[in-house]
């Protein structure tokens, strides 16, 4: 089972993930976009910061397939897909998540995902990149994996 | 802007200790050997260093300063940029020259990196800890080697970018490991086959494009090209050095350009400082933590255009005899992994004219990279003085 230590200022990002929600930081001063989250804007220096749902469609920027893990939590599950996405809403937002469904060959950059949520226990719930009009994919559909 | 460090600083010794897998020494005893020696081979007497500059956290300076009884020590400093320390360590030792703080500063590395503190323990130690912890881990997207394949696709896809330009690139620093004794790989050819058979570790990241872990330290004495020329030591001319840095340095995902690291900032500068330029340089020593990033540092640094380098290697080649020779020691994907510090040995060993069986025919320039961490980089380039050879 994954753990994840408890963090305040990815608090709200996990909450909204709970709810099959994805969520980013954004500038209440200068309404950019932010991510990763981080206590201050790097565009204005306000900060005063919020967080605003997305819609969770993004287009692939880069990937990788992982063979050797690193703890014992992932060895049963090589070999992974890693998937670095832009938002729709901002392409330069990227977010790192497992891909659902993204198999090599057929990658490629600008390849349409869409976030999907997947259940670790702990209640801990982790977005995944699935390939957009793929059948698990979306906010309404949950996978349960891991241990 | 002329930088006032430009061919201010020398080295004027340099010793590495053997690289193995399992040295059965504590890294103290590894840091002593290798300062020791590159210390006597300077003709510089311990008692006269007043400067210590660790790379890594293994081998305190406190502890070399009490080993070696110094009594006069003026500096210690360290440098947070992992793999780019090596080069960030003779910047920061030559502006230490230049403004009089100290006189005779040793940078060195010392550790059991194979067979005790390997690299899935140190990432702790990276900065963005919360990024990992949060963002990354979690998926078990955790090592440099999961970290640089996202680039190497990313830049595969961009430029076409081959496999077998990045085996030919392992194969290479094999090659010339077979010309070094001290190498860990010495006496182990290998081949595009064995190359392409090797285990995937994360796609397009096999084995052996990975670089090795060794046990083993390495020294380098530093001084100002003035004593050095003074004292008729056996110096190599620091003529440039810079450092640079990524966008968001602790974050890749989310870097604007993955493309441009800090050698692409840095480099430019050391050219400018050192008034050459990458057509000027006999042989380059290249951080080469995977062998992409070397295809990487080589457009980042200036020897060939962005996505230029996989052609660069096939076609002009960066083998002993080649276009540009790169590594002649092997590297650290085949030599040893000391930080680059054992780059830095090697090109003044090479500038000096001791490369033996792996020598660059009248190597006059040499320039060395660093990379560290997620993307920090530096840049030296190296120039022989003429009393020496």
């Amino acid at each position: 089972m994954i753990d994840i230590p408890s963090d305040p200022e990815f608090e709200p990002f996990r909450a909204a993930c709970r709810r099959h929600e994805l969520a980013v930081q954004e500038c209440t001063s200068c309404g950019r976009l932010q991510w990763p989250p981080r206590p201050i804007c790097g565009y204005c220096y306000s900060m005063r910061t919020s967080w605003t749902p997305v819609s969770g469609q993004g287009a692939l920027f880069s990937w990788t397939v992982v063979h050797r893990a690193h703890s014992p939590e992932y060895r049963q599950e090589v070999p992974y897909v890693i998937a670095l996405a832009g938002l729709a809403e901002d392409p330069g937002v990227r977010l790192l998540a497992r891909g659902d469904g993204l198999t090599e060959p057929g990658l490629r950059p600008g390849l349409a995902v869409a976030v999907s949520f997947h259940e670790h226990g702990n209640g801990i719930v982790l977005p995944y990149w699935a390939p957009a009009g793929h059948a698990s994919a979306g906010q309404a559909s949950a996978g349960q994996v891991g241990p | 802007m002329t930088s006032t460090v430009a061919g201010m600083a020398s080295v004027v010794g340099a010793a590495e200790t053997r690289y193995s897998a399992r040295s059965g020494r504590p890294p103290r005893a590894l840091a002593a050997e290798a300062i020791a020696t590159a210390l006597a081979e300077a003709g510089v007497p311990p008692h006269e260093v007043d400067g210590l500059i660790p790379i890594g956290n293994d081998v305190s300076a406190e502890s070399v300063a009490s080993m070696l009884r110094l009594r006069d020590l003026r500096l210690c400093a360290t440098t947070p940029v992992g793999g780019a320390a090596a080069i960030a360590s003779l910047q920061l030792a030559a502006a230490a020259i230049v403004s009089g703080v100290a006189r005779i500063i040793v940078i060195y590395v010392a550790r059991n990196g194979n067979s005790e503190r390997r690299i899935r323990d140190r990432v702790f130690g990276l900065p963005g800890q919360e990024l990992r912890d949060q963002l990354e881990r979690p998926y078990g997207w955790m090592s440099p080697a999961h970290w640089y394949a996202m680039i190497c696709r990313l830049h595969m896809e961009r430029y076409g970018t081959t496999k077998w330009q990045l085996g030919r690139v392992a194969v290479t620093m094999r090659r010339h490991a077979n010309l070094n004794q001290n190498a860990m790989m010495y006496g182990r050819p290998m081949t595009l086959d064995d190359y392409f058979a090797s285990e995937v570790i994360a796609a397009p990241y096999q084995k052996l494009d990975c670089c090795l872990e060794t046990d083993g330290g390495c020294a380098v004495v530093v001084t100002s090209a003035e004593t050095a020329a003074l004292r008729s030591l056996p110096g190599v001319q620091l003529a440039a050095v810079a450092e640079g840095h990524p966008d968001t340095p602790d974050d890749l995902t989310n870097r604007p350009d993955l493309l441009e690291i800090g050698l692409s900032r840095a480099a430019p500068r050391a050219w400018e400082m050192a008034s050459l330029g990458p057509a000027d340089m006999d042989g380059a020593m290249i951080y080469d933590c995977f062998t992409f990033e070397l295809l990487h540092q080589l457009e980042a640094a200036g020897f060939c255009a962005p996505g230029e380098s996989g052609p660069f290697v096939e076609q002009d080649g960066i083998g002993l005899g080649e276009r540009l020779p790169v590594n002649p020691h092997g590297g650290l994907l085949s030599a040893a992994h000391m930080v680059g510090l054992n780059h830095v040995a090697e090109a003044y060993r090479q500038l000096r004219g001791r490369g033996g069986s792996r020598q660059i025919p009248a190597a006059r320039h040499i320039a060395v990279t660093g990379w560290g961490n997620l993307g920090d980089g530096a840049m030296a380039i190296f120039r022989r003085t003429g009393s020496d050879t």
